[in-house]
């Protein structure tokens, strides 16, 4: 259905999917009778769930402001959590059938636990990823996946087979190949995209069927690549970094490229960073999902997983020469304790190796869109 | 409501015993260096007895903090922290010993002038991470690696979080006894690394013998703590603060089973006498959060002003060796996994809701202070629950104002005035209706 559609059009689907994330997974429950997991946000086997028969999507941040929520996570935790928090409180997360929490950021583990008590009649789940890089690690990180196996089989009431799992990440990998496909191309040819529709892309993949995705990406794939030699590049090459857990709100990605950039690479959570590695397909799927966690870590670092043997300063800057990008702009949600810990390392990474950046403390509520907005302009002035 | 400002706090006076451990364990900090002895960085957990059986010193962020907090010099190294690019919203002890740490390691910039406890710190030979329910622990303990050049080995007890899963409770369950097994078999592994740091064989007989002495210590501690649940309370939730040290970072110091041996005395010796922590009980208390190291004496006599006791709290009351019972001194690595298993950060919300709630009926609780501790959103994180339903369940009024460990520039002094006049007002009312 996709194959007569124009790129734009297709990108304009993804962007409404995108935009309304939870309304295709409602649609899909009701098309299919099956079950739909919540996971919140990070690092979740996403195949695991899916090998159940039953649909993971990954829980988005929501653009408005929070209200009810406040009477249930405090001010001071991050944006992610707390809109979360606040859909739940509000009833937007009812449709789900089990919920998946994760130990990776105790802002994330308060949460969960919030949720878990607004949604007394989901099934409340848990996946325990140890955190490190150490000889017992990986065998650690496949004892939880066993433990969340259990569950998921006792939630869908439906034994997960080592061939369920297999054919689970065969699709998956092919939904991440298909991303980083259009990321090449996008590197290439900066402008033929905007950050926007990257985000859009990714957010997509993250809240329907991976199959129904890889449809629609195969289709724009080839209308992209034609595409490609009509645009016209110009703007200054910047590199985005950091928003874990919530996507960057579209508002300041547009800012960046209104301020006269294009934005060439990133390692965002809702970018680079979700789709980075694909799991290997000839090892005992649960080694290998576990070893996934340990190697795309290793490819694009992540602060929460505190394997010293990474360096995600050192990360940026090969990033920066290998994209060949003039700026690096830091997207840091405010309270991010992972992103804070990490920013003296990456200030002092990027001045060693002479690359300019900026870093942009996001507030959930957006209070300060103009202020942003004239740094933006400032920095990206000083390239041109 | 008449407020009589006059009426203090009746501290133990045992509690200043626990002063000269505190200094001999830091001048044995400082002089560590000089005396051949490896310095382990731990956060987290007491783990000490691991380090001092291999005869290395160790020094622990978070009571590290503390003491220089309680020494008032905590400004210059959190400045020195936010001037290097550490936001004032991380953890305030992760950037007060983080600031101490880069005056040792970067020395001291000529527009700081740093109070002598925060530049005292000897740099690491090792690191050695155990955090309970919080993912800043080893966050915090990765940028001390990075500060010190990536050099120092590092060890990381991952303390697995005991969610309640398929009906897993307090100390029982698949997960727990799960959970249990996993610890340990890390602590197995931190020997060996403690070894190779050490470079000697793990010294068993001296490590079976601080656990003894650690559980001894515990005991003692919990049953002096559980003679408050008389009316009126003979001591205070700010005496059992003050008490933290020797079985946190003290932990099997020598001099620690004498010391708490004499609180647990007077205690008694008080309840025997009708002597109570606050002149004229009328309201109990419970405390729920980190505490607030600068404030701890203005907050006792705050609270005693307007005749209320703080009875008890999840900080002091659910955490450091809690569980003595479990510890077996000869074979002590089960027991250790267990106290730490299960202290108040790392369990699930239902499961700390029910904590909670037997600890309210214990010591006979009228209302609860949340102290939302602003950087330590481990502790926060379930105030707002924990409010709702244990008004809910057990009728329990609260107040909440926020504040933090070691950053005061968190406080506003009227806001939680008003707060805890607003809690005493609603109590009283309460109580006026019968």
């Amino acid at each position: 259905m996709y194959q007569n559609l124009s790129s734009d059009e297709i990108l304009t689907k993804l962007a409404q999917v995108a935009g309304d994330p939870y309304e295709r997974a409602k649609e899909w429950k009701m098309e299919s009778g099956s079950k739909i997991i919540g996971c919140y946000i990070m690092h979740f086997p996403e195949e695991l769930l899916h090998a159940a028969g039953v649909l993971p999507i990954v829980l988005q941040v929501k653009e408005e402001p929070i209200t009810t929520g406040h009477a249930y996570y405090p001010a001071y935790f991050c944006g992610p959590t707390r809109s979360i928090v606040d859909q739940a409180a509000k009833g937007e997360l009812d449709f789900l059938d089990g919920f998946v929490g994760g130990d990776y950021c105790i802002q994330a583990v308060g949460g969960a636990e919030v949720v878990g008590n607004l949604l007394p009649k989901v099934n409340n789940m848990f996946f325990r990823l140890p955190v490190g890089n150490q000889a017992w690690t990986h065998g650690d990180i496949v004892t939880g996946l066993k433990e969340l196996k259990r569950d998921i089989e006792r939630f869908a009431d439906k034994e997960i087979s080592n061939e369920d799992i297999l054919n689970s990440i065969r699709i998956y990998n092919k939904n991440r190949s298909l991303i980083r496909k259009i990321y090449e191309l996008k590197s290439l040819h900066p402008s033929l995209l905007t950050s926007s529709d990257m985000l859009s892309i990714i957010k997509s993949s993250m809240v329907m069927p991976k199959e129904e995705h890889n449809e629609i990406l195969e289709s724009l794939l080839p209308k992209l690549q034609a595409k490609k030699d009509s645009i016209k590049e110009e703007g200054v090459r910047v590199f985005l970094s950091g928003s874990f857990c919530g996507a960057p709100k579209n508002e300041i990605l547009e800012l960046v490229e209104q301020s006269g950039a294009v934005v060439v690479g990133d390692d965002l959570f809702h970018g680079y960073r979700y789709i980075s590695d694909n799991i290997a397909e000839d090892r005992e799927p649960l080694a290998a999902i576990a070893a996934h966690y340990i190697d795309k870590n290793t490819n694009v670092p992540c602060p929460t997983r505190c394997d010293p043997k990474t360096d995600w300063p050192q990360y940026l800057v090969d990033s920066m020469r290998k994209y060949k990008a003039d700026q690096l702009v830091i997207v840091m949600a405010q309270f991010c304790e992972p992103h804070m810990f990490f920013y003296p390392d990456i200030k002092d990474a990027m001045q060693e190796a002479g690359i300019p950046h900026l870093l942009l403390e996001i507030s959930h509520e957006l209070d300060s869109i103009e202020t942003i907005k004239t740094r933006l302009e400032a920095f990206v002035e000083m390239a041109v | 409501m008449a407020v009589q400002e006059a009426k203090r706090a009746n501290r133990l006076k045992s509690g200043k015993l626990v002063n000269k451990l505190v200094n001999e364990y830091w001048e044995d900090l400082i002089n560590a260096k000089k005396t051949g002895k490896k310095v382990v960085y731990t956060t987290g957990l007491p783990i000490g007895p691991f380090m001092a059986a291999q005869d290395m010193a160790w020094i622990h962020g978070e009571g590290y903090g503390a003491r220089v907090a309680a020494r008032h010099e905590e400004k210059e190294p959190q400045t020195f922290a936010e001037n290097k690019g550490f936001n004032r919203e991380l953890c305030s002890y992760a950037r007060t010993q983080m600031g101490c740490a880069m005056f040792a390691e970067l020395g001291v910039p000529d527009d700081l002038n740093p109070g002598p406890i925060a530049t005292e710190i000897p740099a690491p030979d090792a690191i050695v991470t155990c955090y309970p329910g919080c993912s800043t622990g080893p966050q915090w303990d990765w940028a001390i690696e990075r500060v010190f050049g990536k050099k120092i080995p590092w060890f990381n007890v991952v303390i697995p979080y005991h969610m309640g899963r398929n009906g897993s409770t307090y100390m029982k369950g698949e997960e727990f006894e799960e959970n249990v097994k996993y610890v340990v078999r890390q602590f197995e592994d931190l020997i060996k690394f403690l070894e190779v740091v050490s470079g000697k064989p793990f010294n068993w007989d001296k490590f079976q013998e601080l656990m003894g002495v650690t559980k001894k210590v515990g005991k003692l501690r919990m049953e002096a703590m559980e003679l408050c649940k008389a009316k009126p309370a003979p001591a205070s939730f700010f005496d059992w603060s003050i008490q933290i040290a020797p079985v946190n970072y003290l932990t099997a110091w020598p001099g620690t089973v004498e010391a708490m041996q004499a609180v647990k005395d007077e205690v008694q010796e008080r309840l025997d006498n009708g002597v109570s922590a606050v002149p004229n009980e009328k309201y109990r208390i419970f405390w729920e959060g980190i505490m607030n190291w600068n404030k701890l004496g203005w907050m006792a006599d705050k609270f005693a002003s307007y005749d209320a006791t703080v009875v008890a709290g999840r900080y002091t009351h659910m955490a450091f060796w809690h569980e003595p019972d479990t510890i077996d001194p000869e074979h002590p690595l089960r027991g250790i996994a267990i106290n730490h298993l299960e202290c108040q950060l790392n369990l699930g919300y239902p499961i700390t809701e029910e904590r909670m709630m037997t600890l309210s009926k214990d010591y006979s609780i009228d209302g609860i202070v949340f102290h939302g501790a602003r950087t330590c959103r481990s502790f926060s994180r379930s105030h707002f629950l924990l409010a709702e339903n244990l008004n809910k369940k057990m009728g329990i009024q609260s107040t909440s104002f926020e504040g933090d460990m070691v950053d005061d520039s968190f406080y506003k002094e009227e806001l939680v005035n008003t707060r805890i006049e607003a809690l005493i007002e609603s109590l009283e009312a309460q109580k006026s209706r019968g």
